[in-house]
């Protein structure tokens, strides 16, 4: 007999589909991008100092909107499940961990905001890792 | 279909009370009309049995499989179980390290916190 809270939380971890956490993915990614595509000089400051070093803003802003634009229209076409989803579920998690990892290492001590940016990055972890964890447990299960 | 059942067994019931009043001594007691009712009702159980059949497969000679059905469902029980179990336990695998994090991160700002005011 499991804890009813441990049964609760399994439920929302495993049995929910990802579609509203793919969805906030998308719009932080839209944000980052008009953010990043704004007039002035945003990398100017010492908090995106390492992301700077791997181009200009106006790149990254490219480079979050093509991604937002990739996760919606995942979304959009029910194509979740897909080797593309997967492999850009691949990119996405490696994309936000970067900018975390970029922003932590730039300036201390971190900044407040970034707590949002942490739970985004592990959100897109989830998205990427949690179809090959669920595959191990059907494959226990005798499912091939 | 349980509401077709009582309607005919009333019907039945009523028939034979109305016959048993109105019997002369000699006539005998089972009536055209309960034989019409016991029939229709045996019509629809029959097509409802019918029915229940085609939710089974067809076994090598055809006929209805009830074993492997029972079988089947026994093992998606199991399949189940394990799934379950399985997903409960990486759950608190995921817990243990969602909470070592938190709690790392906690202890490296009270840290810095602490070094701050020491210097």
């Amino acid at each position: 007999m499991h804890n009813k809270y441990l049964s609760s939380l399994s439920r929302a971890l495993w049995d929910s589909d990802l579609i509203g956490t793919r969805l906030s993915l998308s719009m932080a990614e839209f944000f980052w991008a008009i953010m990043l595509l704004w007039a002035g000089d945003t990398f100017a400051r010492p908090t995106y100092y390492h992301m700077s070093l791997i181009g200009n803003e106006e790149v990254w802003g490219l480079v979050f909107l093509l991604s937002g634009m990739t996760q919606f229209s995942i979304v959009l076409i029910d194509d979740m499940h897909s080797k593309f989803a997967r492999y850009f579920a691949c990119w996405n998690a490696t994309l936000w961990m970067f900018v975390v990892w970029s922003m932590v290492a730039s300036v201390y001590p971190p900044p407040a905001a970034i707590g949002g940016e942490i739970a985004l990055a592990l959100a897109a972890g989830w998205v990427w890792l949690r179809p090959y964890i669920l595959a191990e447990g059907y494959k226990r299960a005798g499912y091939h | 279909m349980q509401d077709t059942t009582e309607k005919l067994q009333r019907r039945a019931t009523d028939i034979i009370a109305k016959r048993a009043q109105d019997r002369a001594p000699d006539t005998p007691c089972v009536s055209s009309e309960y034989v019409s009712v016991l029939h229709d009702e045996i019509e629809t159980i029959k097509r409802k049995l019918v029915l229940i059949d085609t939710a089974f497969l067809r076994d090598d000679l055809s006929g209805v499989d009830y074993g492997s059905h029972r079988k089947d469902h026994l093992e998606r029980q199991k399949t189940k179980a394990i799934i379950t179990e399985y997903k409960i336990s990486s759950t608190k695998v995921l817990l243990g390290i969602v909470i070592t994090f938190v709690l790392g991160l906690v202890a490296s700002g009270f840290l810095a916190r602490v070094l701050e005011n020491v210097r």
